[in-house]
């Protein structure tokens, strides 16, 4: 088989539990060999767009290619080739780590002994402990041994650092960080954990309210947004945002936005078209970028010039 | 990868199962030890042994029928309610192994149950002179298997819907009862007096509605896309 | 190395810093390899290509030289960076006079024997010296 061009696309994809929606037109890429950070407040959608990848949720309308298979209708080609680590392990909490092992062994054509044991010995699990009795931080290391033991061309990683202590966490970080070195591959990891997706990410998907608000490669994302702040004259208010605003804010005389494709032409625009004095550019972190797309995505937009026009109608 | 699906399903299972064992035995021991049938410790006639062995048959099958009833309400329930079902969800057997596993540990409940109780009341009729014995519990296979197919098949329905083993099993238990009273209703209605009339559309009735509900629960089981 | 995400400084450019003060400090020495790009991206949990990005910018810097195959090695920056300079200042001088001399309109072929002929009297100087 030839080799895919997308290791996961999914396309149009919606899920409405009664009347609301989950997940809205959702479409997502990823390159084989590259990490994904989809990135997302609670209850954006990043957990019920992982379980329908996995096949545990069934779209209501969509579709989801992995590996260059149709889920609809190779489910079970394309598990044998991914490994899920979701946000809570729920395997037999009568089983111990050994027989969890040996339960999952057989169903994978591809399980690797050596590995298995090397993870198993890296994360310090000991064999015998019964699945109940484990810690958060172990069973989080338990189901991403499960998860890599069979070599995997796609991980997928539902919040796996929240609720882990430190130390688990780089553990954790690390066994992840063997697959991301290998080059060949692909991981999906959903998280709110700002720190983590800015260091491990090659691309980032940021989803609000179960769309997807922005979908980029990392870099190219935190080279196009700045921080533009400009001082106001007495008594004015911004008369014209300039567009690719994602969020703005006036707070006394200082007017902060956040602009796609900041360069000295709009800065000129944003000069003439506003009573401003000074104007300064500043570089944004993701953890930043993030907060400023969402908030921005919680006001409409017709409301967020509304308020503008209003205001400046007002002096 | 089967046998590990059974392993678990038998692991699942256990109390129904060990549940269902303990009041086999039971059925032997106490009837081995009730009057007029405790002689056959001491040396009892062949009568009394193949008397003892028809009453604890009879016995067993009718306990049998309350632990398969719970086995089959447990079987896909019990994985709900731990949740242990979503992590089998994303492994890679199909809802189909998934489901092979737990029709075989039912199916080879049922056959040993029978082959207990069933073997041991035709043992009974092959040991007495006459090859029949009377006992005053003895049970007509017509008579059970139709209420053993509506319990077990209504439960093994029920689990495969909720995620809650205590009400699939209450309603396997509870399907024999209402159908009962439903044939009562419609007999009374309908007219119908013949008590050996009632019996056999009590017996056709059962069959049906246990086969429709062991497909219909299957089916379900196999469509259902959420853990 | 600590990379801090929270920064604005992008975390290529952190790792950048970070090991030209490493080198600096003499913990990497001229001729050393630095760390390969999977050992480094495992210790400081960073996507590898995040450190291949830092370390293309080093080489582009002049800060390291990429054997293939072999990996990333510390250059002899200093006689680097001092013959950098040199040539920066030889460059203004250069231009400086030529700007004077196309000012009070001196023609290019001129300016050139000029430079000759300065060449020539600087190294038979140099000579006479030795």
């Amino acid at each position: 088989m030839s080799r895919p061009k997308l290791a996961v696309d999914i396309r149009g994809l919606m899920k409405r539990f009664g009347r609301s929606t989950a997940v809205d037109t959702v479409g997502l890429s990823i390159r084989p060999g590259s990490t994904l950070g989809l990135l997302g407040p609670n209850g954006a959608g990043k957990s019920t767009t992982l379980r329908m990848l996995m096949g545990m949720l069934r779209p209501t309308a969509g579709s989801i290619n992995v590996l260059g298979r149709d889920l609809a209708t190779e489910a079970a080609q394309i598990k044998q080739r991914v490994g899920y680590v979701p946000d809570a392990n729920y395997a037999y909490r009568w089983m111990t780590v050994e027989r969890v092992i040996r339960f999952c062994r057989p169903m994978y054509r591809h399980w690797n002994d050596d590995r298995c044991a090397e993870l198993l010995d890296m994360f310090q699990l000991s064999a015998n402990k019964k699945i109940g009795s484990l810690s958060k931080g172990m069973l989080a290391k338990l189901s991403l041994l499960l998860a890599l033991s069979h070599e995997p061309d796609l991980l997928v990683l539902d919040e796996p650092l929240s609720g882990l202590d430190p130390i688990a966490r780089d553990d954790f970080i690390e066994g992840v960080m063997r697959g991301i070195c290998s080059g060949t591959q692909t991981i999906l990891f959903s998280s709110h954990q700002l720190d983590e997706v800015s260091k491990l990410a090659d691309d980032v998907a940021i989803m609000n309210h179960g769309r997807v608000l922005i979908h980029r490669p990392l870099d190219e994302l935190l080279s196009s947004f700045k921080r533009v702040r400009a001082v106001l004259q007495d008594g004015r208010l911004p008369a014209v945002i300039p567009k690719g605003t994602i969020w703005q804010s006036v707070n006394r005389r200082e007017w902060a936005l956040t602009v796609q494709d900041v360069d000295d032409t709009l800065i000129d625009q944003l000069k003439s078209e506003n009573s401003v004095d000074s104007i300064e550019v500043a570089e944004l972190s993701l953890d930043e970028l993030f907060r400023d797309f969402i908030r921005g995505d919680e006001t409409p937009d017709d409301q967020r010039h509304e308020k503008a026009q209003c205001e400046a109608a007002e002096c | 990868m089967l046998m590990q699906l059974i392993r678990k399903d038998l692991r699942i299972c256990r109390l129904p199962i060990l549940v269902g064992v303990a009041m086999v035995i039971g059925a032997f021991v106490l009837m081995s030890t009730m009057d007029g049938l405790s002689g056959v410790w001491r040396g009892g006639s062949i009568e009394t042994w193949s008397v003892m062995l028809k009453t604890a048959g009879s016995l067993s099958i009718i306990t049998s029928i309350i632990a398969l009833t719970m086995l089959a309400g447990t079987i896909f329930a019990a994985e709900r309610a731990d949740r242990s079902s979503e992590f089998l969800a994303y492994l890679p057997p199909s809802r189909a192994q998934v489901l092979l596993s737990k029709a075989i540990v039912l199916g080879a409940s049922c056959v040993l149950a029978l082959c207990v109780g069933g073997g041991s009341i035709a043992l009974a009729d092959w040991l007495s002179v006459d090859h029949s014995v009377n006992s005053s519990l003895q049970i007509r296979m017509r008579d059970v298997v139709p209420i053993a197919v509506v319990s077990i098949g209504v439960g093994w329905c029920a689990s495969a819907r909720f995620a809650n083993t205590g009400p699939s099993v209450g309603l396997g238990f509870a399907a024999p009862i209402v159908l009962s009273a439903g044939v009562l209703l419609a007999s009374y209605f309908f007219g119908i007096p013949n008590d050996e009339s009632f019996r056999t559309t009590y017996a056709a009735c059962s069959t049906a509605t246990g086969l429709a509900c062991l497909v219909g629960g299957s089916v379900y089981f196999i469509r259902r896309v959420e853990p | 190395m600590i990379i801090d995400p929270r920064n604005s400084n992008p975390i290529y450019r952190q790792i950048v810093e970070q090991t030209r003060d490493a080198i600096d400090a003499g913990v990497y020495r001229v001729g050393e390899a630095l760390p390969s790009q999977r050992a480094l991206a495992i210790e400081i949990r960073v996507n590898p290509n995040t450190i291949q990005k830092a370390y293309d910018e080093l080489e582009r810097l002049g800060v390291v030289e990429a054997r293939r195959g072999l990996g990333v090695f510390v250059r002899d920056r200093k006689s680097n960076a001092a013959r950098g300079k040199t040539e920066k200042l030889m460059d203004a001088a250069f231009r400086d006079g030529i700007v004077e001399g196309l000012a009070n309109d001196v023609s290019p072929t001129r300016i050139r024997e000029l430079f000759e002929s300065s060449m020539n009297s600087s190294l038979s100087k140099a000579r006479k010296r030795q």
